[in-house]
């Protein structure tokens, strides 16, 4: 059970905070509403980009970084297709320095060319290093078109191509600031040794006075259902075959979230869980083989992804995989698999309550969802699906015109 | 308000650093206790000296480490995981040159089951074939995929440099290292250096009255089948200092590593050091991220760092460049590593980094289980937490003078070790 109280400003910055007296640290979390499912899609990756220009100086302070680690602290953010983040920790007699540099680069930005043209080509190295100089680095640059053809979700949060970044104007990084980095489309959490009322006070003090703009939301286009079976072939100087399947599921918000969560723990959760016991270790089809599912804000992927033995074809490891995937459509799953899945995630929960910084972060996504109080609700509502249910959602997400396939093949290998 | 001034800072003079209790067990084995956190939660790490430093066999330690959990006589693999899992309770396992260890993780309700079961994966593994094949193709074909990747391939070519002639701490698995060890190299590994006598462990989260009881009732009653023998291993401590450059086809990016060995934590310099590399290259506002990164837009990350080992200690430059700039990258980072030698760090600088290393430092220290992990990473020296109220005092009182002095004594940038990748 996690505690924490919750105000919010006139000018509509929600506020959570959550005292733990045993700790000398305190974690500040801002989450801002936006990501790249928010993008145009002639600008992709911008969403991130932009994540990059926060650390570039703001209007009354000309570096964020410096006085953030003069004050004993340690920051980082991340952007995803949803919402972007930004968290920090600090000695807690410092946190006024957390206030002064969140506040003021909520208030505005320096807009520097000189930050932005560096920015630009950090991006690009980014890109480079994690997307294209990486073994099956461009997977999703190529399943996320597949399995979306009119959802924002169709590019990654990197953006659709390195183009797009190196073409950023400052116009668009204003335009961008303008609409999105509002107090009303932020949410600010703590976690750590800070009272309630401290917070409050400093919130009003440092944030009270940013004037919200009015708010110019576009409408996000909502993904059709699929009525057909996609294939895509790639040919890559990789060692090894590899098969992703990706379906259409449900939204964060859905009633069949969490059991969409267990599903994928019934099927590769751990060396007992039955995909992987049979597919890799009584059969020798994959490799190495997962299933996770993206649990985004619009409707998410359930993905299977699986590098097949050596001298497996994707046609065996294909025909393999659908059998089972036939058995978890048709059959209840065992009481033993539903308790272990249920008892891990709860564990798994406890366990990240532990961090000040996970604790920030999670109040944040839950206020996103629909109040922090969905917080102390999450084991109830694992504990509550049930094998019927965990049928009734692999009926409806295993099924062949809902779904994407990439053969990620071998340069060795000609099909 | 006004908006361009920095509220007043504050750090602390003292940092509260935790001493462990300390209990031995009926078989004599000692565990460090920290009993802290909301959570009802427990970890529970055994470490064992039984990493590649005390063998000559490549990839053995590891392998044994790793498949402990598939199986014992009672049970198998899957029995055993599927036994844990029913706990919500898991299993990490761990092999470092130097040490080997068993970490579980369960909800503290669950002590007692898990418990049992972890002796059980300590005492009674079986290493079955089959296991030892999966694990055998699983890492062969990580192999194959790390190949590909610039940024591996400077690492392994930089420690094979670094520490060189069949030196555990510089050793290369290749494809053969994984199928090289019978079934008895494994069992007789595991018979040896997996006992009561070679251990300590480390239990830190929300202990309840019962669980050191369970941990006795366990751990506690765990005897040795064969009389432990303590190792002590030679390996050269000299290397030579060289530039290697691997080409690799088609490579958008190259990985940079350039470096040096320097002691280890037994030594009065090594945290000296610690605060001269992180002016270098240790945090988001270091030299080398400055210059290569927020200055040039060369990389998407650069950092440097100092490593201890049990045996010896390095320094390291590391970095991903675009391709078409590594000459000027190098160029740079050799740069801001003579500055080090030639010009002393201002007061500010200093004293932002100073203040920085005091908040990381602290926040290393936050909750049971990352102080088991400080626990750790100084009784496997001998060390106790003393070690780090020394530490804090260094970072707090080291002098401009006394790091041009180090870096003059450490950072020859003629003789350091550099690979290029790709």
């Amino acid at each position: 059970m996690l505690k924490f109280e919750k105000h919010t400003l006139k000018n509509g910055l929600t506020v959570i905070v959550n005292y733990d007296s045993s700790t000398p640290l305190v974690a500040m979390n801002i989450l801002y509403k936006v990501g790249a499912r928010n993008e145009d899609e002639n600008k992709t990756g911008f969403a991130h980009l932009f994540e990059h220009l926060m650390f570039g100086g703001s209007v009354n302070i000309p570096s964020y970084d410096e006085p953030l680690q003069r004050a004993g602290g340690e920051n980082n953010a991340f952007t995803n297709n949803d919402f972007t983040n930004y968290y920090l920790t600090l000695p807690a007699q410092n946190i006024e320095t957390a206030f002064w540099l969140e506040s003021d680069r909520m208030l505005s930005l320096a807009f520097s060319e000189k930050s932005l043209d560096v920015q630009r080509h950090v991006v690009v190295e980014e890109f480079k290093q994690r997307y294209l100089n990486q073994p099956y680095g461009d997977v999703w640059l190529n399943l996320r078109p597949l399995a979306y053809k009119v959802h924002p979700y169709r590019w990654a949060t990197i953006g659709k191509e390195i183009s797009h970044i190196e073409q950023a104007t400052m116009n668009d990084v204003k335009d961008f600031f303008a609409t999105w980095y509002r107090p009303d489309n932020a949410i600010l959490t703590l976690s750590g040794n800070i009272q309630p009322e401290t917070a409050f006070t400093l919130s009003e003090k440092w944030f009270g006075e940013i004037v919200s703009r009015p708010l110019k939301n576009k409408i996000i286009p909502q993904e059709p259902p699929q009525t057909e079976k996609r294939i895509l072939g790639l040919q890559r100087d990789v060692p090894a075959n590899t098969i992703y399947k990706a379906f259409h599921a449900c939204s964060r918000f859905d009633d069949d979230f969490h059991a969409t969560e267990l599903l994928a723990d019934v099927l590769t959760g751990s060396k007992s869980a039955r995909l992987y016991y049979k597919l890799v270790k009584q059969d020798k089809i994959f490799n190495a083989l997962s299933t996770y599912f993206t649990g985004d804000l619009d409707k998410g992927l359930f993905i299977i992804d699986g590098r097949l033995e050596e001298k497996i074809s994707f046609q065996t490891a294909e025909k393999a995989l659908d059998a089972e995937l036939a058995k978890i459509t048709s059959e209840l799953i065992s009481e033993k698999e539903l308790t272990i899945v249920q008892q891990k995630t709860e564990s798994a929960l406890v366990f990240s309550e532990m961090n000040i910084a996970n604790r920030a972060l999670n109040l944040a996504y839950f206020e996103m969802i629909g109040g922090a109080e969905l917080i102390n609700k999450q084991i109830e509502s694992y504990r509550s699906v049930t094998r019927e249910k965990i049928l009734s959602v692999a009926k409806n997400i295993f099924r062949q015109e809902n779904e994407s396939v990439l053969y990620y093949k071998t340069k060795e290998e000609k099909k | 308000m006004n908006r361009t001034t920095e509220p007043a800072l504050q750090l602390p003079d003292k940092i509260t650093v935790p001493e462990p209790e300390v209990f031995e067990l009926k078989n004599g084995v000692k565990v460090y206790c920290v009993n802290a956190g909301e959570q009802e939660i427990l970890k529970l790490e055994i470490i064992f000296r039984a990493g590649e430093w005390y063998g000559d066999k490549i990839a053995l330690a590891t392998m044994v480490n790793k498949l402990m959990e598939a199986g014992t006589s009672a049970k198998t693999a899957y029995e055993l995981s599927q036994a844990f899992d029913y706990y919500g309770a898991y299993i990490e396992t761990e092999c470092t040159a130097d040490v080997a260890s068993v970490k579980l993780f369960t909800l503290t309700r669950f002590a007692k089951e898990t418990f049992s079961l972890l002796m059980e994966m300590l005492t009674d593994a079986v290493f079955p074939e089959e296991e030892m094949e999966l694990f055998a193709t699983q890492n062969i074909q990580q192999l194959r995929i790390n190949r590909k990747k610039v940024e591996y391939l400077a690492r392994v070519k930089f420690n094979h440099l670094l520490f060189p002639s069949g030196h555990p701490y510089g050793r290369i698995a290749d494809e053969e290292s994984y199928r090289q060890h019978s079934q008895n190299d494994l069992k007789k590994w595991y018979t040896e250096k997996y006992s009561p006598q070679n251990c300590l462990a480390i239990l830190s989260g929300k202990t309840d009255d019962n669980t050191l009881q369970y941990l006795n009732d366990t751990l506690g009653e765990w005897k040795s089948k064969v009389q432990h023998q303590p190792v002590e291993l030679n390996y050269p401590s000299e290397f030579i200092p060289q530039k290697s450059f691997i080409p690799v086809e088609g490579a958008v990016q190259s990985a940079i590593r350039i470096g040096c060995r320097i002691p280890n934590k037994l030594h009065p310099d090594f945290a000296s050091l610690t605060v001269l590399n992180t002016v270098l290259g240790g945090y988001f506002g270091s030299r080398l991220m400055s210059n290569l990164r927020e200055d040039k837009g060369y990389t998407y990350g650069i950092g440097s760092a100092t490593v201890s080992m049990v045996h010896s200690g390095y320094f390291f430059v590391t970095t991903q460049v675009a391709a078409t700039v590594k000459e000027d990258a190098l160029i740079q980072i050799y740069k801001e590593i003579q500055i080090l030698r030639e010009q002393e760090i201002g007061e500010d600088e200093l004293q932002l980094v100073k203040n920085y290393m005091i908040g990381t430092l602290q926040r290393s220290m936050d909750g049971p289980m990352a102080i088991s992990d400080r626990i750790k990473s100084t009784l496997i020296y001998g060390l106790k937490m003393k070690y780090y109220e020394n530490y804090l005092h260094v970072i707090k009182n080291i002098s401009p003078e006394q790091l041009i002095h180090l870096a003059k004594t450490y950072f020859h940038t003629e003789r350091m070790v550099e690979v290029v990748a790709g």
